[in-house]
């Protein structure tokens, strides 16, 4: 009896292990990758851009993940268990740096791919001397306003925080809201105070980075507290009423619709604003913190890039390679511009085929007339906690600006310690 | 039973063995992983060994250190130079056979013989961790906080009230002459009873603006990520119950379509949480305001911890209800007949005959709720973006999400996931205590 | 007794008993409506997401409570289309049937041991299983991830064994409670008989255990069906959950889409509650109220 209760145990261990291995059994001599990306927005057009590829090279398999909410929370989970994606989509600056510091990203530097991207765009990408992925995108954060409101109402684009003052005066008289609010997520918030402050900053914004990774300085100190927190106010005053319960998509049906003039967001948007509203009618500026219009710069930068894990097999490392490669072709790029509606940073790509907000964005680009995204620069745990909750707290009230400076201090101090 | 004491334990063993077996691997040894890590200062990104090293840092302070041959070996066979950096040989070929991946047993290896030169990205940091929940972590612990009332970018109020004026202003200044000199400036109306601004003068409204800045606030009770959790789990648990069996009440008695109407109240269990966020946040945008007044729901720090609250005891009245529902079922008719000739009304016949007969369904309802209210994350997490507004619906399930991975804290978390489980290990079992002895048996 | 004489008899009762019972039918009345109207309440999100899914993004964004002015259809199509949903549903249910029939079988084996071998190390080995009622998800799960991927579970059948060792504890309290409540007079008869161990379990307990066993199978559908962070971090991207998730995001939501998918992925599952609902408040009052 016992006998065979133990061979029925067996049997089934075997059966296990069987079904544990058939996938490897079945597996293809196609080399497959696996793609994390956060960009939501382009799900669909990332899809087609790996289909291209495949198509391309057909031995090549990329498999995307997408994880658009808890991408971080994913990734890292994935990475302390050993099992990095071979390719990465990462934010600029920061988050590359994150990870290339602990040793997970493989080095591109001598990449041919990277001599092909605009060299200002490589910062973001660049640490201790060595280039860890490949910049894809430049985005702007400023403001999309409605062109046909503000023809009704005879207003031209404010280049300066008076006139962007007696421009919302204008809309508020005539029953429009200014800004269409973002408040219940806490991110958008976030950009913002990083947006003003580093328009303040200017000239001092890189000196006080600097310094404060060293654990001295104070987020106050580049700038005048009075302004940064006055202007907050003004925001504040002229969103929506409710703007503390609108997410993404009230944010852009306020647009969309024409309830609202004007939204604070990035360029990202756009895509859903016109989808909402194909008949609308948008430009894009900065976001004017001063009343001389040559400090009003845009804030733009690398937002995505790829990147490739350092623990993936030689096998997989070289396609993944190859598909960096790819997608500085003139095909590749095609893609990303029309199908993802993003501004690629290869030198010479073109663009003319691009709406009017996006045209805006590289004509600042080309000027050289932009702030760089420091929020992006900060250690990733002063942005994600401090500043986007710091700013959300200071706008429902809860702490004051010195509260939130302090905030801001300490985790940045709490940070760098380690 | 006439089997032996030992094919007896035989057959305990081969049964138990294969629920045993998955509990420990994939729960079991997790959580010993997790007690280990909240000693440690880990941020959750570093991997457990360096996978590069810089040349010469890992001459002189690997390969010069290192005294055994045999954990030196182990490291010169697994990194290897490569440009500037030595690399950690992730994969490895050997001839014949496909590339493979490091073991464990390599990487454990490696881990021993490198910490032999005292490299290790994990360090142990004893208790520090769980110090710091209650001396370091502003959002942790319930406290006052100062709330301040006037922001001095805005314009100077031109009247305040008399009892805030003295309570949240007057009181709060330390300097005596700057009291004097703001009673010159605020001038007591005592029909109005509050205090009107007099005209001042450039120079006087920046040290008005300061003064009224920097003490004019209120000492707020901030409940904090524990006062949250308790506050949700006290009237989640009660509320919940409440509603629960009167609903199982109601559908016991011989009502029409009561079996249409128990599917449709354990309906909510049904839906993911994907569904059920999404219209509730129609609800409370669209449906709630014009109905109660309260024109914000989720957005408004005060309100949103009630609004979570009705969402979840909405959620979980359903499963509760089915477990009353089925202790009432298991009331013999006998028993509250009995007690209907004796001449007992409705309200005696509950609280007498059918509340201690129900002993064990509290029990069990109590226990289900108090550990899930505690543990919370999933329901919070997609109303309200993740504890928010202003941190003010952040459970400590998600507060330790949150220093998982946005805040590079893994350790810290893991410590706080602990002492959640002590927590709800103490209440349970309180809970479970008295309630066990209060069970009738029929 | 004549024909009329019946007939004033029986107006004669039933004037009575209105007489007697029509406060009481009114107190019925009230409380069926109240109870009517609060059903609607636990309704409405249900019906909201299907009226939804018939109407365009737009249409959700300026007034999700309007009725579609024209039914979407091309919803339905391309959800159906973008979540891949016939592979998804298939993983989603393999997944879903192996574990649970996996949690029904390990769980009610473990349990039986337990209850009928009264020995001390029952007790803690029960407590044991208990304990993981109080132990939230996210705390093992970076631990857990790397678990898995050592042991190369990582696939859709990977994710098996791991529902099974996370699920049991629960089953195990349930299957617990209720087989205290089985008599052992049964078995006993199959022992004297020669039975084995294990044919007197499968043949003689186990369909003596058929409520309770509905009711954990019915939770643990549940609960697997509508999972979301495990399988997101095993198998990204391929069940129902996960792949309709891409709708839903910070900077892309597309309503439609979602409520289409939302009812596609809901559907079986609410069916599958609807057949097998009245097994549950049989199988909780047989098994948990004794835990």
């Amino acid at each position: 009896m016992k006998g065979r209760i133990v061979k029925g145990w067996l049997f089934l261990v075997l059966v296990g292990l069987f079904i544990c291995n058939f996938q490897g059994v079945f597996a293809a001599k196609k080399v497959q990758l696996d793609l994390f990306f956060y960009k939501q927005e382009i799900v669909k057009e990332m899809g087609e851009l790996t289909q291209a590829f495949s198509k391309k090279y057909p031995d090549v398999e990329i498999k995307l993940e997408i994880v658009p909410n808890e991408s971080m929370a994913v990734l890292r989970t994935k990475m302390a268990g050993g099992n990095a994606p071979d390719i990465i989509q990462l934010q600029s600056y920061a988050s590359v740096f994150e990870f290339a510091k602990a040793g997970w990203l493989a080095d591109l530097t001598k990449e041919p791919v990277i001599s092909k991207v605009v060299p200002s765009t490589k910062t973001a990408v660049t640490y201790n001397g060595k280039v860890y992925a490949l910049p894809m995108d430049v985005a702007g954060i400023g403001i999309i306003y409605n062109k046909d409101i503000f023809k009704k109402y005879g207003l031209k684009p404010p280049t300066t925080f008076s006139e962007l003052k007696s421009v919302c005066a204008t809309l508020k008289k005539n029953g429009v809201t200014p800004f269409a609010g973002l408040f219940k997520a806490n991110w958008s918030l976030g950009h913002f105070i990083s947006m003003v402050h580093t328009s303040l900053a200017g000239d001092k914004l890189m000196p006080w980075l600097e310094k404060m990774n060293q654990g001295k300085g104070s987020f106050a100190d580049p700038i005048n507290k009075a302004e940064l927190f006055k202007i907050m106010d003004f925001y504040k005053a002229n969103v929506d009423k409710n703007a503390a319960e609108m997410d993404w998509n009230e944010q852009q049906a306020a647009f969309a619709s024409g309830k609202a003039a004007m939204m604070v967001q990035g360029l990202w948007s756009y895509g859903a604003a016109i989808e909402t509203n194909p008949k609308l009618n948008c430009g894009f500026i900065p976001f004017p913190t001063s009343d001389n219009p040559k400090e009003n710069k845009l804030f733009a930068d690398v937002d995505s890039t790829f990147a490739i894990s350092a623990t993936s097999s030689p096998e997989k490392t070289k396609a993944a390679k190859l598909f960096l490669e790819w997608l500085a072709t003139p095909e590749a790029v095609k893609i990303w511009v029309e199908k993802c509606k993003l501004v690629p940073t290869f030198k010479g790509a073109d663009v003319s085929s691009m709406d009017a907000p996006f045209q805006d964005l590289v004509r600042y680009l080309n000027d050289g007339n932009t702030n760089p995204w420091a929020f992006a620069m900060y250690p990733v745990a002063v942005f994600e906690d401090a500043c986007k909750n710091g700013a959300q707290e200071y706008m429902f009230g809860r702490k004051n600006a010195d509260q939130v400076i302090k905030y801001i201090d300490d985790t940045w101090k709490r940070e760098i310690k380690k | 039973m006439v089997a032996s004491k030992k094919s007896k334990i035989f057959f305990f063993i081969i049964f138990l063995l294969p629920a045993l077996l998955l509990y420990s691997l994939f729960f079991i040894k997790p959580f010993i992983e997790g007690i280990h890590y909240s000693f440690t200062d880990w941020n959750g990104i570093v991997p457990e060994i360096p996978l590069s090293f810089e040349k010469t840092e890992f001459e002189t302070e690997v390969l010069a250190k290192m005294k055994s041959p045999k954990h030196l070996a182990v490291v010169k066979k697994y990194y290897r130079l490569d440009g500037d950096f030595y690399r950690l040989t992730n994969w490895i070929s050997e001839a014949g056979k496909p590339d493979r991946q490091l073991t464990n047993t390599e990487r454990q290896k490696i881990k021993k013989a490198l910490k032999t030169v005292g490299i290790s990205s994990i360090n142990y940091i004893g208790f520090e961790n769980y110090k710091q929940m209650f001396t370091n972590d502003i959002r942790f612990i319930p406290r006052f906080e100062k709330r301040f009332l006037y922001n001095e970018f805005e314009d100077l109020p031109e009247t305040i009230e008399a009892k805030a004026f003295h309570k949240y202003l007057l009181n709060n200044i330390k300097d005596p002459a700057d009291k004097k000199w703001l009673l010159t400036k605020y001038q007591f109306d005592a029909t109005a009873k509050s205090y009107h601004l007099l005209p001042y003068t450039e120079a006087e409204d920046e040290r008005l603006r300061t003064i009224l800045a920097q003490n004019m606030f209120e000492n707020k009770f901030i409940p904090g990520v524990i006062g949250f959790t308790l506050f949700f789990t006290f009237f989640n648990v009660v509320i919940t119950n409440l509603f629960a069996l009167l609903l199982a009440m109601i559908l016991d008695t011989k009502l029409r379509f009561k079996n249409a109407l128990r599917s449709i109240f354990f309906l909510p269990n049904v839906l993911s949480l994907v569904i059920v966020a999404f219209i509730w946040s129609f609800v409370f945008r669209l449906i709630l305001p014009p109905l109660t007044g309260i024109p914000i729901w989720l957005g408004n720090p005060d309100i949103a911890p009630i609004a979570v609250l009705i969402v979840s005891i909405w959620q979980g009245a359903g499963y509760l209800m089915v477990i009353y529902l089925a202790g009432l079922q298991t009331i013999p008719a006998e028993i509250t007949e009995v007690a209907e000739v004796d001449g007992a009304n409705w309200f005696q016949r509950f609280l007498h005959v059918k509340v201690p007969l129900l002993v064990p369904a509290f029990t069990i309802c109590f226990f289900y709720s108090i550990a899930n209210s505690l543990k919370m994350f999933d329901l919070i997490f997609a109303l309200t973006n993740g504890g928010g507004p202003a941190y003010a619906t952040t459970s400590i399930v998600i507060d330790i999400y949150n220093n998982a991975f946005l805040q590079n804290q893994f350790g810290y978390a893991t410590a706080k996931a602990i002492f959640l489980c002590l927590i709800i290990i103490v209440i349970t079992g309180t809970q479970l205590f008295l309630m066990k002895r209060r069970e009738v048996e029929l | 007794m004549s024909r009329t004489n019946l007939q004033v008899d029986e107006v004669l009762q039933k004037r009575i008993q209105i007489k007697t019972s029509s406060p009481k039918r009114l107190a019925m009345l009230f409380v069926e409506i109240v109870m009517c109207a609060l059903a609607f309440i636990f309704l409405f999100p249900a019906l909201l997401t299907l009226v939804n899914s018939f109407k365009s993004h737009p249409e959700i964004v300026m007034n999700p409570f309007a009725l579609p002015t024209k039914l979407q259809l091309s919803n339905y199509a391309n959800a159906w289309r973008e979540t891949n949903f016939p592979v998804v549903l298939a993983n989603t249910f393999l997944i879903t049937l192996g574990s649970t029939i996996g949690i029904v079988l390990v769980s009610s084996m473990a349990a039986y041991v337990l209850v009928r071998f009264k020995w001390k190390i029952s007790w803690v080995i029960f407590l044991l299983f208990t304990f993981s009622m109080v132990v939230p998800f996210q705390a093992i799960m970076v631990p857990l991830f790397a678990n898995a991927k050592s042991l190369n579970l990582l696939t859709i059948l990977g994710i098996i064994p791991i529902y099974i060792g996370l699920g049991c504890p629960l089953a195990i309290f349930m299957y617990h409670g209720f087989i205290k409540g089985v008599p052992l007079e049964i078995e006993e008869s199959a022992a004297i008989d020669g039975a084995s161990m294990f044919r007197r379990f499968f043949q003689v307990v186990f369909p003596l255990l058929t409520p309770i066993t509905a009711t954990v199978a019915i939770l643990n559908v549940l609960w697997i069906w509508n999972d979301f962070l495990l399988p997101l971090l095993i198998i990204p991207g391929q069940t129902l959950q996960l792949a309709q998730y891409k709708f839903i995001g910070q900077f892309r939501q597309d309503y439609a889409l979602a409520m289409a998918s939302l009812v596609l992925s809901a559907s079986p599952i609410v069916l599958f509650y609807l057949i097998m609902q009245k097994y549950i408040i049989k199988g909780i009052s047989a098994g948990a109220v004794k835990g």
